[in-house]
């Protein structure tokens, strides 16, 4: 089966799919070749521009443009830096009005991050967020008279260890716990699971019986992130009507509600725009013709299909997505086997400590590209229309800055802006 | 604080624990201080090898004899620490043909029971070992666990009166006229001082006797050896494969219940603390580990973790594995220190016949004629006195409905209940790598990053921690997780690592402070 696209974009985290969101809105055909589910699942809603910089010693910023600005101006190779500040906010903007507009309903403000509970009983800074997060940062930052509840069924959420580690600076927390064993039937269940069955009416309605019973005296209350899977909007408003509070969702360790769902919207999204998804795909050969990739099989289950492409994009992640592999010698691109520079010895990869600062040698490795993030093989772009979005790139560490949804949008952006200029 | 025993035990290893029961079994009051926690020196730092006796039987016959006893006597004694699993010794066909006459000659010599096998037949039964392979010959290696054998040989003496202190490290000795009038010790976790006034002293602190007895002014010419160990993700093998070669590095491979332990190496270190590690060591150690068993090589490996071989030396040089494996036994009267026995050196599989050994000398000092029980007494275990592999621990979910909080290992709540209540009955303090050392809690492929953040919780929620104290046990457990994980991050356990700080970084901000 063949077919012809502008765009093949291969990996379906959150830069291949911005990606594809950004080349939809310029009119052009895309196909996102995926080999697994991506890796928007592992990661909480809390959509990160910048937080921090420096690293070392950490130091966080309030309004992410200051933290960018500050960046680039002392790593000049950083994505950030490469896509341009003025580009990085049009991407962040542009991105922000699609999802807020989705069912999710995120809201931002560019020039301010928010602070976010967490299930570890943190705050985390992000920037781009849904309601239900929105929420949360609002109940920290006003130290709204909030009641935490956990779910003995549910693992990884326990109300206390969120309230002791956050109640003296919030003396209005209190915790509580609930069970649902009476409900499903069982001591366990999947956080997944509990999103989907919060989306029906007859579930939600005995919950919320079990919910009406503690909050008695609160203006908000704080629940792991278990507000439908699809239709978070119809169980968040659900929710909050009959409840009569503010309602909001705390990440914890995945896979992660807020995430799963954002990626279930945005992929279902773009196949209803008429993007091609291969799902379960793999790229098993790449036929170039004149420097360029023009032919690309790829290879599902039992089925191969040949695209034609004007463009390919890759945006396949780091050693968690699969897009960078580490050999007990080195490091390699697992799709065209472009190499990777490392520190020579293994022993240098990684610091003496796990959490400590500035952050781990190994996470500032990635592809190395031109100033259009073409990579680069022996110094010159492998294929002249081959370009690299997301964390895979060099010269950046997501992790420590907070800036991984930031890095994969923008990166997505510029490109998508590069490939059309040069139509 | 002030202590009045009749036998003070320094070390809280395998052979200390022994030392205490052997003791308590006698009847004589008893009181152990370990400067850290359970098998945290050498005794927790091996394969985990119950030796047949067949590694030594060439160069050192009386080690070897040793094993043969006390191997039978141990899976009779503590079964529910052993798996029985056997062991096979095996020749690659580039191995000197020689040595397979001397070890057969030697086992006969010692009466260590071993079978020849057919090779097709060994390759049938363990289908990963290497094809290259010219003889395989069987013998009676099991694998046992240090924490679980640690643990319940603890619990035995603390029922019969012992007394545990935990995190005590032994300071200074009081030594007059020849005699150890008190020792003086600081309990890390109050930083209070204990002065304890034993009638005789039993050191048993492994690696570290040399310095113990010292404070009392007798001087043990001691070596350290390291060995670096490797953990394999899974259970790659049924029986214990050994290199049917004289002893040396990466020869040997222990199924340790889900997982099998590679190892080892051996390199003379001056401290017997600090111990580093660095990738060449950790690749050479895959190399000839995969000359056994090839898809090592390609596998994946999930944590590397080393310790120091105690040796009493004589002022030999040469490989410290031709020293005599056999234990070492000083009564220090010979130093002109009437009360003091050091133990240590020998192996994990000869703890109990050790501390025989040493008890035998220091009762009938504080007046005590019985004779030594530990042969003949089984050590109380789990409930069914068998060994629980980790189907029966999943049945045991399945029966107790006790949800599991770790599912790398199958570790219940129900379980960790029970650990929590006992270091809350000793004083112990609380933290989560306590609760892994008796449980097994976060030793699986996760490494703790789900089990470690959810015993913190599940201690919230008992209301044992308060505050931010969470925070800080939680860190402090993925701090101490590192030192074995950093070597062994490439490939799957690479990915695993970038998860762990995916979440504790991205998704927690554990490593700020905002």
């Amino acid at each position: 089966m063949n077919s012809k696209k502008d765009i093949v974009i291969i990996g379906s985290g959150m830069s291949g799919l911005s990606a594809a969101h950004f080349a939809l809105e310029k009119g052009l055909s895309v196909a996102v070749i995926s080999n697994s589910a991506g890796c928007m699942g592992f990661a909480p809603g809390t959509l990160d521009l910048c937080s921090v910089y420096p690293v070392d010693p950490i130091t966080y910023h309030d309004s992410p443009v200051d933290a960018m600005k500050e960046l680039v101006s002392e790593k000049k190779f950083h994505p950030f830096a490469k896509a341009g500040i003025e580009n990085v906010v049009e991407s962040w903007k542009s991105i922000g009005s699609y999802f807020s507009s989705s069912p999710l309903e995120y809201t931002f403000d560019i020039n301010k991050n928010v602070h976010v509970i967490t299930a570890a009983g943190t705050l985390k800074p992000s920037n781009l967020v849904s309601r239900s997060l929105k929420n949360n940062s609002d109940a920290w930052q006003k130290k709204k008279k909030t009641l935490i509840i956990d779910i003995k069924e549910l693992k990884n959420f326990s109300s206390k260890q969120v309230v002791e580690n956050l109640k003296e600076r919030w003396n209005n927390l209190d915790a509580a716990s609930i069970t649902i064993e009476d409900i499903i039937e069982q001591n366990e269940i999947h956080i997944l699971k509990l999103c989907s069955l919060l989306e029906k009416d007859d579930f939600r309605s005995s919950l919320i019986e079990k919910l009406n019973e503690k909050i008695k005296g609160h203006e908000a209350l704080g629940l792991p992130e278990v507000c439908g899977s699809t239709n978070t909007k119809q169980v968040m408003d659900s929710l909050e009507k009959e409840l009569g509070l503010s309602v909001f969702e705390i990440p914890g360790p995945p896979p992660t509600g807020s995430g799963s769902r954002l990626l279930q919207y945005f992929r279902d999204d773009l196949i209803t725009k008429g993007v091609s998804f291969y799902p379960g795909h793999g790229v098993k050969e790449v036929i170039s013709k004149d420097g360029k990739a023009t032919l690309i099989k790829i290879q599902g289950y039992s089925q191969e299909h040949l695209i034609e492409t004007d463009n390919v994009i890759l945006a396949t992640g780091r050693f968690f997505g699969g897009g960078l592999e580490a050999k007990g010698d080195g490091l390699k691109e697992t799709v065209f086997d472009i190499s990777i520079e490392a520190p020579e010895s293994r022993d240098d990869w990684h610091m003496d400590t796990f959490l400590g600062a500035p952050g781990h040698p190994l996470n500032s490795c990635g592809l190395e590209t031109d100033e259009c993030f073409r990579p680069l093989e022996k110094g010159a772009p492998l294929y002249e229309n081959l370009y690299a979005v997301g964390s895979i790139l060099k010269d950046q560490d997501w992790v420590r800055e907070k800036s991984g949804t930031g890095i994969a949008v923008s990166t997505a952006w510029k490109v998508i802006n590069e490939i059309v200029c040069d139509n | 604080m002030k202590i009045q025993t009749d036998v003070l035990v320094i070390g809280g290893g395998l052979t200390g624990a022994g030392v205490l029961r052997d003791l308590a079994l006698r009847g004589i009051d008893a009181v152990l201080v370990e400067r850290k926690d359970l098998e945290s020196g050498a005794s927790g730092a091996n394969h985990g090898l119950l030796h047949s006796g067949a590694r030594y039987v060439v160069k050192d016959a009386a080690s070897a004899a040793e094993c043969v006893a006390e191997n039978e006597i141990l899976k009779k004694m503590a079964p529910s620490s052993i798996e029985d699993c056997g062991g096979v010794f095996v020749a690659l066909n580039e191995d000197d043909d020689q040595y397979i006459d001397d070890f057969k000659k030697a086992s006969e010599a010692v009466g260590l029971p071993f079978e020849e096998m057919d090779v097709a037949e060994l390759l049938k039964q363990e289908p990963m070992v290497n094809k290259k392979i010219k003889a395989a010959i069987r013998v009676k290696d099991g694998a046992i666990n240090p924490f679980m054998a640690g643990k319940y040989t603890l619990a035995h003496a603390v029922d019969l009166g012992a007394r545990v202190l935990y995190n005590t490290e032994v300071t200074s000795m009081n030594v007059s006229s020849g005699t150890i009038e008190s020792v003086e010790a600081v309990m890390h976790n109050s930083g209070e001082t204990v002065d304890i006034e034993a009638q005789q002293i039993i050191n048993a602190s492994g690696p570290w006797a040399g310095k113990i007895s010292a404070m009392a002014g007798a001087e043990i010419p001691m070596a350290y050896s390291k060995g670096s160990l490797l953990v394999y993700n899974s259970r790659i093998s049924n029986m214990v494969i050994n290199r049917l070669r004289p002893p040396g590095d990466g020869d040997i491979i222990v199924p340790g219940e889900t997982v099998s332990i590679l190892g080892t190496t051996s390199i003379r270190v001056n401290d017997p603390d600090n111990l580093t590690v660095d990738a060449r060591t950790v690749d050479y150690l895959i190399d000839e580990g995969a000359a056994l068993v090839p898809s090592m090589k390609a596998g994946r490996f999930i944590r590397e973790y080393r310790g120091v071989r105690p040796l009493v030396t004589l002022g030999g040089d040469g490989d410290d594995r031709t020293l005599s494996r056999s234990f070492a036994l000083i009564d220090h009267s010979k130093d002109n220190v009437n009360n003091l026995v050091t133990i240590t050196s020998g192996k994990l599989t000869t703890y109990r016949l050790m501390a025989e050994k040493a008890v035998d000398i220091v009762a009938p000092r504080v007046g005590n004629s019985e004779g030594c029980k530990t042969a003949e007494i089984p050590l109380p275990g789990d409930e069914k006195q068998v060994h629980l592999n980790a189907a029966h621990r999943l049945e045991r979910i399945k029966k107790t409905g006790s949800p599991a909080i770790c599912e790398c290992e199958m570790v219940t709540t129900e379980e960790v209940d029970d650990v929590i209540n006992d270091l809350e009955e000793n004083n112990h303090g609380l933290t989560v790598n306590a609760i892994r050392l008796r449980t097994r809690l976060g030793m699986g492929a996760c490494q703790g990053a789900y089990c470690g953040f959810r015993a913190i919780g599940h201690l919230y929620n008992k209301e044992l921690i308060e505050g931010n104290a969470g925070s800080g046990m939680v860190k402090n457990f993925m701090e101490k997780r590192w030192s074995g994980l950093k070597p062994v991050l490439w490939g799957s356990q690479l990915r695993q690592e970038q998860l762990i700080e995916a979440i504790y970084c991205g998704t927690f901000n554990i490593d700020g402070d905002l």
